[in-house]
């Protein structure tokens, strides 16, 4: 009976000792910390930075419940493991929304500078038609001194393209195509007066 | 005796069971407890700070509540690494705390100073609107270099493009762009301005001529027309009284005194119509031919001519007249006025010859026409 205790106990020890001596999950951790730094080198903190927020949120979370189960006597990192996991997927699949939102930016941008190149393309057309001569000729050398600003605008817009700055891009291109057609409609008021 | 000395191995391992039991038990209530409200706190107060714009608006603030958190984490690690009964957070614990407390300080700065920054930004893009559009209504009227639009349209475009960040909540970007805007749109708005003082520096004689051409209507009973270059209009008096006014359109060097033939201004003073002419005699419908060039304009002509302010070959110019063909929504004259067919219809058969034609640069002050525009 007495054989059977120290058994017992010896067991219970050997249990304890087995179990508070659970692995750091330090290649999720390495994953985890590795899926992030990819998606932010993908540009997640700027195209779709609240994601990115939270899913670093969370990492921190995990990694902080790794600490406190380090901490502690019995340790088990089993539920960090899998939440490290988790995150991981999550990481990944915000690089991929990150290069998703990228492209779409990318192809608003792309759009809108052919539509404002259409535009400037119409404006440039419509100068030749516009009425020449006296009439109006200092309103149309402001239009063209305000086309050679356009035309700049838009090679800055087109190098961001170029150099990947999209949403700086998109935001300048807008700004272009909005002056573009306000002068569109300008000269062809103009046209339309002259032609009365 | 073999049964005692199992009985005493019993005995003594039951003890060793009992002291590793104490003190395994005293250890336990004794192990250091890990920060972790404290560090999951801190991490939330930093969350909710990043989310108020605490990185752009408190972003000193923000750094230090990070900091914080860094070395709270790099304390509860370092502690981790050693012997449990060897451990202390109270280092992690501290820098926890206060990496919360600076967190919820930069927060609560963000939202102030983001409240602040959005109405600043507001107040600044509406100014610069206001600029712009009062840039719009004057200055776009006059004969500027190109230069001067260039820097007004990169102006516009700037603003525009502040204003799509301003949407998208981009203060930061909003501001520079506000800032570049400012800049070019305030170079261009000083350029005219200062070519505005510069013409307006005659607007007593104006005023002079203008009351002078008004009196004289009144005392001979007789119609006048006084030109105003600025406003575009023209006025007919009949006895002093005012009868009616039109809108004209003048020469593209429109700003200043007439110099010479050619220059495509129109020029400035007290004149008197000397000749009416109808279609086929004149190709814009009907005109009033006026003396230009004056007594005076000959004696500026000839001063401007010897100090060699006008080349050598240029002559004074003649042939200005108020006649129709207007409405083109533009200065496009050689110098002349033009009124609509319309307009020049109305008068056209109460003006005689020998009626006094005043132009004028302005019939308001510099100061009067930019609060008009301003307010």
């Amino acid at each position: 009976m007495k054989n059977k205790l120290i058994l017992g106990l010896v067991a219970i020890m050997f249990v304890t000792v087995f179990a508070s001596c659970d692995k750091v999950p330090q290649a999720e951790i390495d994953a985890a910390n590795a899926a992030l730094v990819e998606a932010q080198a993908a540009g997640a903190e700027m195209y779709i930075p609240q994601d990115y927020l939270l899913v670093k949120d969370s990492l921190n979370a995990i990694l902080e419940k790794v600490e406190v189960q380090k901490s502690k006597f019995f340790k088990k990192f089993g539920e960090c493991k899998e939440q490290l996991v988790g995150v991981t997927a999550l990481a990944t699949d915000l690089k991929a929304k990150t290069e998703v939102r990228k492209e779409e930016v990318k192809k608003e941008l792309e759009v809108a500078l052919e539509e404002v190149k259409v535009v400037m393309e119409e404006n440039n057309k419509l100068l030749t038609k516009a009425p020449k001569g006296k009439e109006g000729k200092a309103a149309l050398e402001q239009i063209k001194a305000e086309l050679v600003v356009l035309e700049t605008s838009i090679v800055e817009a087109s190098n961001m393209l170029a150099s990947g700055d999209f949403l700086a891009g998109l935001d300048k291109v807008k700004a272009t195509k909005e002056k573009a057609a306000s002068i569109n409609e300008e000269l062809k008021a103009a046209i339309a007066k002259v032609r009365r | 005796m073999k049964r005692k000395i199992l009985k005493l191995i019993l005995l003594i391992t039951a003890l060793i069971i009992f002291i590793a039991g104490i003190v395994f038990l005293v250890l336990i209530l004794r192990y250091p407890h890990p920060p972790a409200t404290e560090i999951e706190d801190a991490r939330k107060a930093i969350l909710v700070a990043k989310r108020a714009g605490a990185d752009q608006y408190a972003l000193l603030q923000y750094k230090k509540a990070q900091t914080s958190y860094d070395s709270a984490m790099f304390y509860f690690r370092l502690e981790n690494e050693k012997i449990f009964f060897k451990r202390d957070f109270s280092l992690s614990k501290v820098n926890a705390i206060k990496s919360a407390k600076e967190a919820i300080d930069a927060e609560k700065s963000a939202k102030a100073i983001s409240r602040n920054f959005k109405s600043y930004l507001e107040t600044k893009i509406d100014s610069l609107d206001q600029l712009l559009n009062h840039f719009k209504d004057i200055f776009v009227k006059l004969p500027l270099d190109n230069y001067v639009y260039t820097d007004f349209t990169k102006g516009k475009i700037l603003l525009l493009e502040s204003k799509y960040a301003f949407e998208n909540s981009n203060y930061n970007n909003c501001n520079k762009k506000v800032d570049l805007a400012s800049e070019h749109i305030s170079k261009a708005y000083e350029v005219a301005k200062l070519l505005l003082n510069d013409y307006f520096k005659l607007y007593p004689s104006w005023v002079e001529w203008a009351d002078e051409t008004i009196d004289y209507s009144k005392k001979n009973k007789t119609k006048a027309i006084i030109v105003d270059k600025f406003s575009k209009k023209a006025y007919l008096y009949e006895s002093g009284i005012l009868k009616l006014s039109t809108d004209i359109e003048l020469g593209k060097n429109w700003i200043g005194f007439k110099k010479f033939k050619g220059d495509k201004a129109t020029p400035e003073g007290r004149y008197t119509i000397i000749k009416k002419k109808i279609d086929p005699h004149t190709k814009y419908h009907k005109a009033f031919l006026i003396d230009y060039p004056n007594g005076d304009d000959k004696k500026r002509f000839h001063e401007a001519k010897r100090k060699g302010l006008i080349p050598r070959n240029k002559d004074i110019g003649n042939m200005i007249e108020i006649h129709g063909g207007g409405g083109q929504g533009a200065n496009w004259t050689d110098g002349c006025v033009a009124l609509k067919n319309s307009d020049i219809d109305k008068i056209y058969n109460i003006i005689n010859e020998g009626t006094p034609v005043t132009i004028v640069g302005s019939l308001l002050s510099l100061s009067e026409i930019l609060n008009k525009n301003l307010l």
